[in-house]
């Protein structure tokens, strides 16, 4: 009985966290493919993008799933430009125009568009359609550049990128995405750490609540048995001078 | 069965006997390592690239690197990595993600490097100055490493330093017997450290603290056996070779050296022997602790300049008495309206004790919700109640094991002296704090063995029911903690 009484002590922290626990594996977040442009830890760099002047991000590879982009910019006229964003790589060439922006105002923008349904490689833009200037927002810190370079109209921007994250359209819960992430999770290790080596790594993880509450369990009832088998109620001393 | 005849006898034998419940907590340790081995990409963790890269010049350049000078920070390959794979710039970038996508093309780009993209890494390297035990371990699975990739390589150092954190489970379980007479005290013990989420991750990563965890809890148990079973040459021995390990391996084990003295001493004071044989026990503890000592401090000041500590902190700078305590006292209390404003600025308990250990996993990355940590703070203030008020209780019991008691508290006083001389040692030389909360898992098991202390003292159906809590909890914690690291780097 008393095993019983450790195991439900263990199991009651369980119990008790049960919904947040449930609610962090099944809540539908971001699902990011790549993030080929970083935001500003402490220096932002501000492109100033004219009416029918373009800046591209390249390489920028979109997984097969990639549907949404995220940028950052800022509207600094009276009056809001048309912005385009266009994809393209071999076999895939995508254009949305952002929908209105707020004027004289700064933001995330996100915008869904078709999936590549493969992966490619190939090069992110900012068209702006004028007819006001729009600024794009990103880095010029060191630490945060990734190799991705940046044009203004063709000529290079040297030490400088925008901000670019692509997702996967819509939310996806951690549970929905396993496959996913153990993939990714494999993915560095050079094969050491092999995808089918940590399903079960993950399904103990997963179980480690329950698994340590039987092991615990089993430990006070074979405590006990053994308490009673030497009769006295207690144990022997564990360690005593020599 | 019959292959694995080869295995001495005695040895196979022990084997056998290992309680299935231990077997259990150290699969799951492994389990544990080696999942944070897989979430964290590669140079994420806490100084990782200055790991790696003091290995690296042990390998390649047959020497350690230097904190000032050397050929470069970091090799070719490892800046090929970092840039090709993003894994450098996303730090403390949450939205960013490692490129997965793109480890074929970095790949191909060091094979094409070669060998001379390995050299130049000699330093300046802020690790230089840590005595070079783990790395040396760390090298020689770097060189034995079937995998001979740049990510092999690396993943191979990662999964063995996962191996001290399952000894150190191990080590946990034997603490707890030589603690408890009530034997579910072990499992809680070592069930604390395996699902302890800080532990397991920096033992995912390359990083020496995995390695001076497992020798802290060797020494721990060492001098509780020799102070509480007495002298004999295998139990010196191996407290010795433990502590001396351990000062050769961080500059944060040296407060392990004075330990192991100490548990020769009252092991001296208890027995009573003979002058000779006081002399040998004695004469051969501390000469062998000299040593070590003299050997890290040399290998430090070979390695860097000015520095003190095993390198964890600057040698120079006044001290000044009144200021330390002052820094001390105000580390923990607020400050009274006649002490100077303490040199540590805001940082303090709440932010080593609480945040930095329960969580800022990942180069402080992985963090609970602030009305979490008040929650925790409020757990620990509640448990070192509960573990005050039990020994206050049981005070006759503590004397009775007096031994054990002054191992376990010169062991917890040591560990935090020393991390607040290098603290203010550090500050002083407008350094920093220099001090977070992954430096107080060399004393995780007996964090363990307080909760056991108390579980273990309440009346026995109240006792295993908290004792089940504490575990449910530490299990909730590593799962908390994955799903983070989840979240955060491979979602």
């Amino acid at each position: 009985m008393l095993g019983v009484a450790g195991a439900l002590g263990a199991l009651l922290m369980l119990l008790w966290q049960w919904g947040e626990i449930h609610e962090y594996g099944t809540y539908k977040r971001d699902a990011r493919t790549s993030t080929p442009g970083l935001s500003a830890l402490f220096a932002r760099e501000v492109v100033l993008l004219d009416a029918d002047e373009s800046a591209c991000l390249e390489p920028v590879t979109f997984a097969a799933d990639t549907g949404q982009a995220r940028v950052r910019v800022q509207v600094p006229k009276r009056r809001a430009p048309r912005l385009d964003l266009e994809m393209r790589a071999p076999g895939y060439d995508e254009r949305v125009t952002v929908p209105p922006m707020e004027p004289r105002a700064e933001g995330e923008v996100r915008v869904e568009f078709p999936q590549p349904r493969r992966e490619v490689t190939g090069e992110f833009c900012f068209h702006n359609r004028g007819p006001t200037p729009i600024n794009l927002i990103g880095t010029n810190e060191g630490r945060s550049l990734l190799p991705v370079e940046l044009t203004i109209d063709g000529r290079p921007k040297d030490d400088a990128n925008l901000e670019l994250q692509l997702l996967r359209a819509g939310g996806h819960s951690l549970a929905s995405r396993r496959t996913e992430i153990v993939d990714r999770a494999s993915a560095f290790t050079a094969g050491l750490v092999p995808a089918w080596l940590l399903w079960p790594v993950a399904l103990l993880l997963v179980l480690l609540p329950l698994i340590v509450a039987v092991l615990f369990g089993v430990s006070v009832t074979r405590a006990e048995a053994a308490r009673a088998d030497r009769g006295d109620g207690r144990g022997p001393p564990a360690s005593r001078p020599s | 069965m019959n292959r694995l005849r080869p295995i001495p006898g005695r040895l196979w034998r022990r084997l056998r006997r290992t309680p299935p419940v231990l077997a259990a907590l150290v699969v799951i340790a492994l389990a544990h390592g080696v999942a944070w081995t897989a979430i964290t990409p590669p140079l994420q963790g806490p100084d990782e690239t200055t790991h790696i890269a003091y290995v690296q010049s042990l390998v390649e350049a047959g020497e350690g690197p230097q904190v000032n000078g050397g050929t470069g920070q970091y090799s070719r390959e490892l800046e090929i990595l970092g840039e090709g794979l993003y894994v450098l710039p996303i730090t403390q970038h949450f939205e960013g993600r490692p490129a997965w996508h793109l480890v074929d093309e970095v790949e191909a780009r060091l094979d094409r490097e070669g060998e001379a993209a390995r050299t130049e890494a000699t330093g300046p390297n802020a690790a230089a100055g840590n005595p070079p035990l783990y790395y040396l371990y760390a090298a020689a699975v770097w060189e034995l490493t079937p995998d001979r990739s740049l990510l092999g390589r690396l993943t191979s150092v990662r999964l063995a330093t996962v191996v001290p954190f399952a000894i150190t489970v191990i080590l946990a379980w034997l603490i707890a017997a030589e603690l408890f007479t009530v034997a579910w005290a072990r499992p809680l013990v070592a069930g604390i450290v395996a699902l302890n989420p800080k532990l397991a991750s920096i033992a995912g990563n390359v990083n020496p603290d995995a390695f001076l965890v497992m020798l802290s809890s060797g020494v721990l148990l060492a001098a509780l056996r020799v102070a509480q079973r007495g002298l004999s040459p295998p139990r010196v021995i191996a407290l010795v070779a433990l502590a001396s390990a351990a000062v050769l391996t961080h500059g944060r084990g040296y407060f392990l050296a004075p330990l192991a003295l100490i548990a020769v001493g009252i092991a001296l004071l208890r027995e009573r022997p003979d002058r000779r044989r006081a002399l040998v026990f004695g004469g051969a503890a501390l000469a062998g602790i000299l040593v070590a000592l003299y050997l890290g401090t040399s290998w430090t000041r070979e390695h860097a300049a000015g520095a003190a500590f095993g390198g964890a902190a600057p040698s120079s700078g006044a001290f000044d008495l009144g200021e330390f305590l002052s820094y001390v006292w105000q580390f923990y209390f607020p400050g009274f309206h006649f002490l100077d404003e303490s040199i540590a600025g805001g940082y303090g308990y709440n932010q080593m004790w609480i945040q930095n250990f329960f969580g800022g996993i990942v180069n402080l990355e992985l963090n609970f919700r602030p009305e979490k940590y008040e929650a925790i703070k409020l757990g620990a203030f509640l448990g070192m109640m509960a573990v005050w008020t039990t020994a206050a209780i049981r005070w006759r019991t503590l004397r009775d094991r007096w031994p054990a008691v002054v191992i376990c508290a010169a062991m917890f006083l040591g560990m935090v002296a020393l991390l607040h001389l290098v603290s203010y040692t550090s500050l002083k030389n407008g350094t920093g704090p220099v001090i977070t909360g992954r430096y107080l898992l060399v004393c995780i098991p007996l964090m363990g063995a307080a909760i056991a202390f108390v579980a273990t003292s309440l009346p026995r159906v109240l006792g295993v029911i908290l004792g089940g809590m504490a575990l449910g909890l530490a299990a909730l914690h590593a799962i908390a903690m994955l799903g983070f690291g989840v979240e955060r780097f491979v979602a």
